[in-house]
């Protein structure tokens, strides 16, 4: 960076101004560096995150493409989980997840994924992803529950759609899609073309963005005018507390007084299907980890190999 | 199985007429007696020098994933054991060596398949992985040097077993693999072969083959039909020499490739002259390879006695797999002639 320039009051000045602050030679490496590539040319240019997990679909490809049934979804909170014992890491499932979310674990041999924090969400707490975003973007909750977050989003205000639902898994992770600035035209002027295009936010979350841009839009602008918005209210998140609505016991009713959570713990399997699952180590863990090769260092930056 | 046998020892007629103990007509493979413990380096002359048995392996097709029809390949088999062991040679052509596992990355392997019970008037179980209450043990062998104890009871009920001390060692040199599975003849604990010689000289033995460049595992393999070891100074039961030997397939093959769609099995089941190729039942492509005409003929009278767990294949009923094949319902002659025609579907065009 320019810092002598651009911070010294006593630089050299060619306009009468001090010059921006700004690199000194073309940037080589950064945050995401590789990763965040954005699209669309100066100025116009944008790019917008993607945060994607385990959608833990309601129709899960991965769970079809198991031969050995170790996937299951589990009946109280629609958690898909791989059965890490069942497991003979065959990858079939990493083949078959469409959202590419299953991954195979070359130290253990078996694949892995996503739990959603099922033992936080089993006390009652978001996922740890959820509660730890600084920006709170992520709202956790049970789709049919009314005085959710989720079903306010989803399903009362409709402006969080799934990713790529035409692939027919179903997926529970929704999203609101972006409102992006305007483009700038040949003179500088602001249009009214956004610049992120339409057609590829529908690509990704189908046919109704438009009307879920122009609701956001108007319920924004509603807020501007100092008018009550529940939506805006919903997505400003005042209250980070407020951006879960997580009971544990959401699809339960336990008949059986033996069947709480405490009963559970122990076993394997309880009559309502809950699984603590096990995890198997072949050799102890330190020794694996010893003996592990690294084969991809991390590059936080700076030189390149 | 006993026409099975028959198609075997065709096979070492062929391809190496010094194996094979011809036992009442049947060929079973055999397991020589050895003073000395046998070795577990596959290249050593103690096992090069000895005859081998040829075994058929077919795509496993039963149940999806299954491996592209692609025709039969052969395992030679050689066997030894002495007072306290018993030891499997494997030897089969693999072009390209596949040793690792990792990401979309498979490792060659092999597996000896064996029946938990057997015996005079055991019934064996399924030749895929065994079915519900007959159990099969198997020793799995990867091309990465591991080696485990299983057991299962059916197509996706494989489960890792407390190790019985199966000892496996694979070489692969110039294409060809040469594995030697070794372990007591005896070993405690349920789901576990065990070997008797001195009361019971033939033991049924099946044994499998992955391919790892080709992405080969779990169901995605090739497998043998039901083999018959004889042990050289084993005591051979005459009645289940029998069970297990010959028993003259009677019927006409060419009416029974006519009764396949006559008799409508030709909507369910995929074989090569059925254009359709509907997967509703167990692909038949090598149904006279892997299996023995007692159990086609069973499956024709009682499909739901073993039912193979293929997705749409069956329906549950009060908990229980229901095939969704009716009985055979035709004459005698007629499921003769379906049975002819099944055992000759070998993978042949």
């Amino acid at each position: 960076m320019n810092y002598e320039q651009a911070l010294n009051p006593r630089a050299v000045r060619v306009t009468g101004e001090l010059p921006h602050l700004a690199p000194v030679r073309a940037p080589d490496y950064g945050p995401n560096w590789d990763e965040d590539q954005g699209a669309g040319e100066y100025p116009n240019s944008y790019y917008f995150y993607l945060p994607r997990i385990c959608n833990h679909c309601t129709n899960p490809a991965c769970l079809a493409a198991c031969p050995r049934k170790a996937i299951y979804k589990r009946e109280e909170d629609g958690i898909v989980l791989i059965d890490q014992e069942r497991c003979r890491g065959y990858q079939h499932c990493v083949a078959a997840c469409p959202y590419k979310k299953v991954y195979f674990n070359p130290l253990f041999k078996r694949s892995e994924k996503c739990i959603f924090c099922f033992p936080r969400i089993e006390q009652g707490l978001p996922p740890a992803c959820a509660q730890q975003c600084v920006w709170r973007i992520r709202f956790v909750g049970y789709l049919d529950d009314v005085e959710g977050p989720v079903h306010k989003l989803v399903e009362k205000w409709k402006v969080a759609l799934p990713l790529h639902a035409e692939l027919g898994t179903q997926p529970n992770v929704y999203y609101v899609p972006p409102l992006s600035p305007f483009k700038y035209d040949t003179e500088g002027r602001l249009t009214n073309e956004r610049r992120i295009p339409d057609a590829f936010l529908i690509y990704l979350f189908g046919p109704r963005v438009p009307e879920v841009l122009k609701a956001l839009e108007s319920e924004r602008e509603k807020k501007q005018r100092k008018q009550p918005s529940e939506l805006m209210d919903l997505l400003i998140a005042y209250r980070h507390e407020e951006m879960f609505k997580l009971d544990p016991a959401y699809y339960q009713k336990p008949a059986d007084p033996a069947a709480t959570p405490k009963a559970r713990a122990g076993g394997a399997q309880s009559a309502r299907g809950r699984r603590v699952i096990p995890i198997v180590l072949e050799g102890s863990l330190q020794d694996r980890l010893d003996n592990l090769e690294v084969v991809a260092g991390n590059r936080a930056g700076g030189e390149k190999t | 199985m006993k026409s099975l046998l028959r198609h075997a020892l065709a096979l070492l007629a062929v391809l190496s007429p010094v194996a094979g103990h011809a036992m009442e007509g049947a060929a079973f493979i055999p397991v020589k007696s050895s003073t000395a413990e046998p070795a577990l380096d596959p290249l050593s002359p103690s096992w090069l020098k000895q005859a081998s048995a040829t075994v058929a392996v077919y795509p496993q097709v039963s149940v999806p994933p299954a491996v592209a029809p692609t025709g039969a390949a052969t395992v030679k088999v050689r066997a030894q054991y002495s007072a306290k062991t018993i030891a499997l040679h494997l030897e089969w052509t693999d072009d390209k060596l596949a040793k690792d596992r990792a990401v979309g990355q498979f490792a060659d392997g092999a597996a000896v398949q064996w029946p938990v019970r057997y015996g005079s008037g055991v019934t064996l179980p399924y030749v895929g992985m065994g079915h519900g209450g007959m159990p099969v043990a198997l020793w799995f062998w990867r091309a990465d040097g591991s080696v485990e104890t299983l057991a299962a009871e059916g197509f996706g009920t494989l489960s890792a077993q407390p190790p019985d001390g199966v000892k496996a060692k694979g070489v692969w040199k110039d294409g060809t693999w040469r594995v030697v599975f070794a372990r007591t003849l005896a070993a405690p604990g349920e789901h576990r072969f065990s070997a008797a010689p001195a009361k019971l000289g033939l033991v049924p033995v099946a044994f499998a083959v992955w391919s790892g460049d080709a992405a080969e595992r779990n169901g995605l393999k090739r497998l043998s039909s039901w083999q018959v070891l004889r042990f050289e100074k084993g005591k051979v039961d005459a009645s289940y020499a029998k069970q297990l030997g010959e028993v003259a397939v009677t019927g006409n093959a060419e009416r029974g490739k006519r009764l396949m769609s006559e008799k409508g099995c030709a909507g369910c089941h995929s074989f090569p002259v059925n254009a359709a190729q509907p997967r509703i039942g167990p692909d038949l492509t090598y149904a006279g390879g892997i299996h023995s005409a007692s159990y086609l003929t069973e499956s024709l009278l009682e499909p739901s006695r073993v039912v193979v767990p293929g997705k749409g294949y069956f329906m549950e009923q009060d908990g229980k797999k229901t095939s969704l094949m009716p009985p055979f319902t035709g004459t005698e002659t007629e499921r003769n002639d379906i049975l002819a025609y099944l055992m000759s579907l070998r993978g042949q065009p």
